[in-house]
Formats: structure tokens, C-alpha cells, sequence
């Protein structure tokens, strides 16, 4: 078993050596020629402003940290697809109770707004997030 | 497959003295290397075919300069990225700068290590090959974003973040999908998936239509499953229409903006590996893999016929429409169909399972992306979330009980 | 080269975690913990746990390590000063830990590890795990969905908070 995995390790090895030897020939044939302007990072040809590190929006974390929850439960639901066939259709039902109470979880965060990528309600904006929109979706 | 190219090693009188392990750890070289030598050819291949393809789309010529109808423009490609500068900017985190690009590289080759060519071409029959595949794919994520936060710059952090939370999105309904799978199969073993897939049966289980036992055919969930996964994985690969992370009238490249030369091609080598692993999957896990469509050679001479009316019919079809006559479909398909009855050889050939089905099936899917490329608009950030959180989600945990109980009706499984 | 191997892992679990906890920059740190997590999955094929390890693949370096790098971009003017982490209260923490070291070395130095091993052929996991789960552990495998439950409420009402 544990050979299988040496295989597939070696397959990333031999990869990055053939790969590497890209490079050695590019050392060799490419030019070096590094001035000021060409070390700089690319703005679309403005002077850079400041780092690139910003700071994001948690949206993106509340993302991930729903995503480890569904992540785990896929685990677990590959773990029941193997025994699906052998242990029956009863084992179904006890997935799914597992199933329906993280659908819970899931259909609190929709409700709660938590899935939802554009938050905010454009007062005056026109379109698909504009508060008129959005009112009017709600009292339908 | 590494065992009997050892042994096959072993045969010459002159190599025999190599000793097992010797030949073992040979031919595993071997075997890396042309892993590696066809993911790179591979991409070469497929950056020629998509550019074709995407013009003839557009009514336009493509590449026509380098070699009979431009073959060889991604081959002056690569080795016009081979003679560029290497250049790491001034500002970058230097260290995750250079490693950054070989996460992504090394993981999207090592997946390859788990896939079945065909009933013997497959390097490592690990038990839980599918979970392999999908675990090892999820560290491009943090290859991506490491390239990106390394960069020191606005686009290719913007990029990597986009991207990286929509791979994340897109694995949970890819996930739920595969699992639809193994549940019918009841392994994790990529081989097991594919022989459970052999012969021919109705459609659906009741519709009396003899087609084969793929999965695609098995019920209407898994016929539903394969679309979902098909969306996924374009999601997850970062391919047109999900392709904000590296939009270009947005971000520039995203993640790859600051990366020039060979250090591009890095990514470039593991977004077509990416690719072609996606198309490796959908075809083992719902087209039936390396078996053939058709369960005997009558089966394989009946089968072109039938393709070969479709045929005249599609150019009688768009001759009305276009007022063009194009033979090519037509030609292609009577030439084999009467090879098929003339040779009873090569009809018997045409319906033995084998590495020429797996990549006429790699080769459709890859199509069907290409074809996406072209055909939809890109989506927005908000829009992608939606459709990852709020309808494939939903869909496939749907799908997911539908597949159960479906297997319960048809009488697959017990209580 | 098994063993070769397993020095390897072994010397990357090592270096990667020191990294961790004695790397000045945050994002390095969080990334060397990618060599740590890789690594403990190699250990675990080591023991024949093909599935823990790809579980411990998908859920930390898939899950856990990206949750981390968007905690971080979380932070305002993250490339300042602020970025790297100090040792604070060195001489209290070096008391601590040579403490716990005794503790583990008594609990480990006195069994005899290499003889009491019976080397045992590899046979599938899944389906073990799964069986086991299924049957005589099922009640745990609901609680911890109510567990997952009530994360994703804590973790999107205090995202929300924040908002």
C-alpha cells in the first residue's frame, strides 16, 4: 500500500527535476539584464501605490469557515458511500439525519444572509443590488 | 503497470543482472518522466487545439505561421518562454515567490499517479484513489495563494483570493457529486469505478434502450450528477465561464501577473493538467473510462452505422441552414463504418476496452470545456457564490438522496 | 528508502513546525505549516491509515490552512511591523514546556516500542472505518454533526458580529 504513495511522491519528484532543468536551460540562454524599472511591480504603469498586502473583506472568512464545516461532512459521507452497498438502505437513514441537521446549519446562514457575497444595499444605485430591488423582491 | 515494466526490464540477458529493486526504481523513473513528458506535451497539444478551436468558433483562422496550419506556434511558444528573463520583483516575498509556482506544478502531477489509462496502464491502484484525487487537488488552493500573496501586488492578491474562495466554494458540490458515485460502486478505487461500468443495460434501469453501464445512463440523479460535476470542476480549474480569478479585463492575470518566462509556464503546465485531470474524471467516473461503448463487434459495426446516418442527416441539416456543405463528420464516420464491416478485426478492435476509448472520452470532455469558453459570458463574484452556495449546493445534496433511494426502488441494495 | 523517506518526513514535520513557532513572519509561518500537515499525512501512511491521511490532507491543508491565510488577510496593514510575533515570557514557557517533556518521556521512555510491534499485512480502511462508524460508534457520528451545527451557527454569528 505504502508503495503507492512512494509512486506518486516520486512522480512529483521526477517532475520537478525534468522541470528544473526548464530552468537551468533558461540560466543559460536567457538574458540578465535587471534594471530598476523591470524589478518593479506592475500597476498597470503607474508607480505603484504602497504594498499589495490589503486587507480583505471576512466575507471571504466566512466563506472558508463554512466551507471546513461541508468539508468535514464530505468526509464523513465518503466514508458512508463505501458501506452504502453493504450495510443497506437503513444506513442511509442515519445519514441523513446527519445530513438534515447540517442542512439546518446551512439554511440558517442563507437565511441569516451569511451566504450572500454583496451585503450592502445600494441606497440610490440602480440594478440588481439597488434598495429599490431589493424591496421590491422582499415583498413579493 | 511499474512491476511488469520492471519485469519486462529484467527480460534482456544484458539488464537481468539489474536485480528487482534496481529495475523497480528504473522504471518507476521512467514512468515519472513520461507522466511529466505527457502533461507538458499535453499542454502543448491542447493551447494549439484551444486556439483553433476558439477561432473557428469565431469564424477566424488561428494560428496559421509556424508549420502547416500554425502546429508548431505553441512549440515557438515554449521556446520563446524558455529564452525570457527571469524576473522576481523588487518588493516580492522572494522565498514563497519561488516556491509558490512548484506547489501548484507538483501537485497537479502527482494526482496523475492515481488515474487508469486503461486496465493495466495505471501507476499506483491505491484503494482510495477518488479521495486521493480530490484531496491532492485541494493543495493548488494554497499553491495559488501563496503565488499570489508573494507577489506583492494588488491584482494577484485580488486574484488569488477570488480564486481560492471560489475552489473552496466549488469542492463541497464536487465532493457531494463523487459521492453519488461511490455510493452506487462502493469503492473509492478509480479501477473498481471503472470495470463496475462494463457491458450494456437499459437506460435508467426500466427504459428499455440498450446503452452501456455507465454511470451517466445508471438514473436520472447520476445523469444530473454528471452536469453538476462538470460545472464544479470548470469552477474549480479556474476555466472560462468561472474564470474571475485571472479575468482579464479585471485583473490583469490575477495570480500570474507578476510571473514572467518559465515560472509562468509552471502555472500554465498545471492549469491544462488541471484540465485534462477534470476530463480524466468525468470520463472514468460517469463515461464508463476505458471501456468501450460497444459490448461486441456487431455491437461496434451496428453502433457506426447508425453513427454514420446521424451524420448524413447533421450535414443534410446544415446544408439547409448554411447552404454549406461540409463532409468531414460524414467522411470520418463512413470510413469507419465501412472498415467496421469490411474487417471484422478492427470492429472487434473497436469494441475491446482500451486506452483509445479513454482518450477519445478525455478528448470529448476537453472539447466540451473549449466549447464553454466560447459559448457563455463570465460570471460576476457575487454571481459565482450564488450559484456554488445557493443552487448547485442544494441540487447535489438533493441528488445525493435521489441516488440512494433510486438504488433502493431498482432493488441495487437491501434495507 | 522507506526509511529514507520516513527521516525525510520526519525532518520536515521537525523543520517546518520550528518554523512555525519560530518564524518571525506570520504568512511563513502559516505556510510552513503546510510542511508540517504534508508531513504528519506521510507519517500516517507510514502506519497504513491511507484514509486519515487524505482526510488530514483535505480537511488542514485543504480547510484549516486556507481559513488561516484569509484570517490573516483579515488584518489591517498587515506588511507593517505588526506582522511578526514576539517571544514573550520566554523563561515561564521554557519552566512549562520542560515540564510536559518530563511528563511525555515518563509516560513514554519505560515501554519497550520496537517489541511489541507485530508487523500485521495491509488491508482497506474504508470500509473498516465505515463499518465502525455505522454501526457501534453511530450515536457519536450524529453528535458531531450536531458539533458541525452548532460551529457553523458560532462561527457565522460572531463573523457577523463583526460586520
Amino acid at each position: 500500500m505504502q508503495e503507492h504513495y512512494g509512486i506518486a511522491l516520486a512522480f512529483g519528484a521526477v517532475a520537478f527535476l525534468l522541470m528544473y532543468m526548464g530552468f537551468i536551460i533558461q540560466k543559460l540562454i536567457a538574458p540578465n539584464n535587471k534594471t530598476e524599472l523591470k524589478m518593479d511591480t506592475y500597476e498597470c504603469g503607474e508607480e505603484p501605490e504602497g504594498d499589495g498586502w490589503l486587507q480583505f473583506n471576512i466575507r471571504f472568512y466566512v466563506v472558508a469557515l463554512i466551507f471546513i464545516i461541508f468539508d468535514i461532512e464530505v468526509v464523513f459521507l465518503f466514508l458512508w458511500a463505501v458501506v452504502f452497498k453493504e450495510l443497506g438502505f437503513l444506513t442511509f437513514v442515519e445519514v441523513f439525519v446527519f445530513m438534515a441537521i447540517l442542512i439546518v446549519g446551512l439554511a440558517y446562514a442563507w437565511v441569516k444572509g451569511d451566504l450572500d457575497w454583496v451585503k450592502m444595499k445600494l441606497k440610490y444605485g440602480t440594478g440588481r443590488y439597488s434598495a429599490a430591488r431589493l424591496h421590491e423582491a422582499e415583498t413579493k | 503497470m511499474i512491476q511488469s515494466l520492471a519485469n519486462w526490464i529484467l527480460s534482456f540477458d544484458i539488464l537481468a543482472g539489474l536485480g528487482n529493486p534496481i529495475a523497480w526504481g528504473l522504471s518507476l523513473f521512467i514512468v515519472s518522466a513520461l507522466i511529466f513528458v505527457f502533461v507538458a506535451v499535453n499542454a502543448i497539444v491542447l493551447v494549439y487545439i484551444e486556439r483553433k478551436v476558439s477561432a473557428f468558433m469565431q469564424v477566424r483562422l488561428g494560428p496559421m505561421r509556424v508549420g502547416k496550419f500554425g502546429s508548431l506556434q505553441t512549440v515557438a511558444d515554449a521556446l520563446k518562454l524558455l529564452q525570457k528573463e527571469d524576473i522576481i520583483p523588487r518588493s516580492a516575498d522572494k522565498i514563497l515567490f519561488l516556491i509558490g509556482p512548484w506547489v501548484i506544478l507538483v501537485a497537479s502531477v502527482v494526482t496523475f499517479a492515481a488515474i487508469p489509462f486503461s486496465d493495466t496502464l495505471l501507476a499506483a491502484d491505491m484503494s482510495i484513489g477518488l479521495f486521493y484525487v480530490v484531496s491532492i487537488s485541494s493543495i493548488v488552493v494554497l499553491g495559488i495563494v501563496m503565488a499570489g500573496w508573494a507577489s506583492n501586488n494588488k491584482w494577484s492578491l485580488y486574484g488569488a483570493m477570488r480564486s481560492a474562495a471560489q475552489i473552496i466554494s466549488y469542492e463541497i458540490p464536487v465532493g457531494i457529486t463523487l459521492i453519488a458515485v461511490v455510493a452506487v460502486v462502493g469503492s473509492l478505487n478509480l479501477q473498481t469505478i471503472v470495470q463496475a461500468q462494463g457491458g450494456t443495460g437499459n437506460l435508467f434501469y426500466w427504459i428499455p434502450l440498450p446503452l452501456p453501464n455507465w454511470f451517466i445512463f445508471h438514473s436520472p440523479f447520476l445523469f444530473l450528477a454528471a452536469f453538476i460535476y462538470l460545472i464544479g470542476a470548470t469552477a474549480e480549474i479556474n476555466r472560462t465561464p468561472f474564470d474571475i480569478p485571472e479575468s482579464e479585463s479585471e485583473l490583469v492575470a490575477g495570480f500570474m501577473t507578476e510571473f514572467s518566462g518559465l515560472r509562468w509556464a509552471l502555472f500554465f503546465l498545471s492549469e491544462y493538467a488541471n484540465a485534462t485531470l477534470v476530463a480524466f474524471l468525468v470520463a472514468i467516473i460517469f463515461l464508463g473510462g476505458w471501456q468501450s461503448p460497444f459490448s461486441n463487434y456487431a455491437g461496434a459495426q451496428i453502433g457506426f452505422s447508425i453513427l454514420t446516418l446521424l451524420a448524413v442527416m447533421w450535414t443534410l441539416f446544415v446544408k439547409a441552414k448554411t447552404q454549406r456543405l461540409s463532409f468531414y463528420p460524414l467522411g470520418l464516420s463512413l470510413m469507419i463504418t465501412i472498415a467496421a464491416w469490411l474487417f471484422p478485426g478492427f470492429a472487434i478492435w473497436l469494441a475491446s476496452p482500451g486506452l483509445f476509448w479513454m482518450l477519445i472520452k478525455v478528448g470529448s470532455v476537453i472539447f466540451l470545456l473549449m466549447w464553454f469558453r466560447w459559448t457563455f459570458p463570465r460570471l460576476r463574484v457575487d454571481q459565482l457564490m450564488y450559484v456554488s452556495w445557493k443552487v448547485i449546493l442544494p441540487i447535489s445534496l438533493f441528488n445525493l438522496m435521489g441516488v440512494a433511494v433510486w438504488m433502493w426502488l431498482t432493488g441495487e441494495i437491501h434495507f | 528508502m522507506a526509511d529514507f523517506i520516513f527521516w525525510i518526513i520526519w525532518a520536515l514535520i521537525v523543520a517546518s513546525a520550528a518554523l512555525v513557532a519560530f518564524g518571525n513572519n506570520l504568512i511563513h509561518s502559516v505556510f510552513a505549516l503546510m510542511g508540517t500537515f504534508l508531513g504528519v499525512a506521510g507519517i500516517y501512511i507510514f502506519l497504513n491509515a491511507d484514509f486519515l491521511a487524505v482526510t488530514q490532507i483535505v480537511v488542514y491543508v485543504g480547510g484549516i490552512l486556507v481559513l488561516l491565510v484569509f484570517g490573516i488577510m483579515l488584518t489591517n496593514k498587515i506588511s507593517s511591523a505588526q506582522i511578526s510575533q514576539s517571544s514573550v515570557q520566554k523563561w515561564l514557557g521554557l519552566i512549562v514546556v520542560l515540564g510536559v517533556l518530563t511528563i511525555i518521556l515518563t509516560a513514554v521512555l519505560p515501554h519497550d516500542w520496537v517489541g511489541s510491534i507485530t508487523p500485521m499485512a495491509f488491508n482497506e480502511t474504508v470500509a473498516g472505518i465505515g463499518k465502525l462508524l455505522f454501526t457501534e460508534y453511530l450515536i457519536l457520528f450524529e453528535i458531531a454533526s450536531v458539533l458541525l451545527l452548532g460551529a457553523l451557527i458560532g462561527a457565522a454569528t460572531l463573523a457577523r458580529k463583526e460586520l
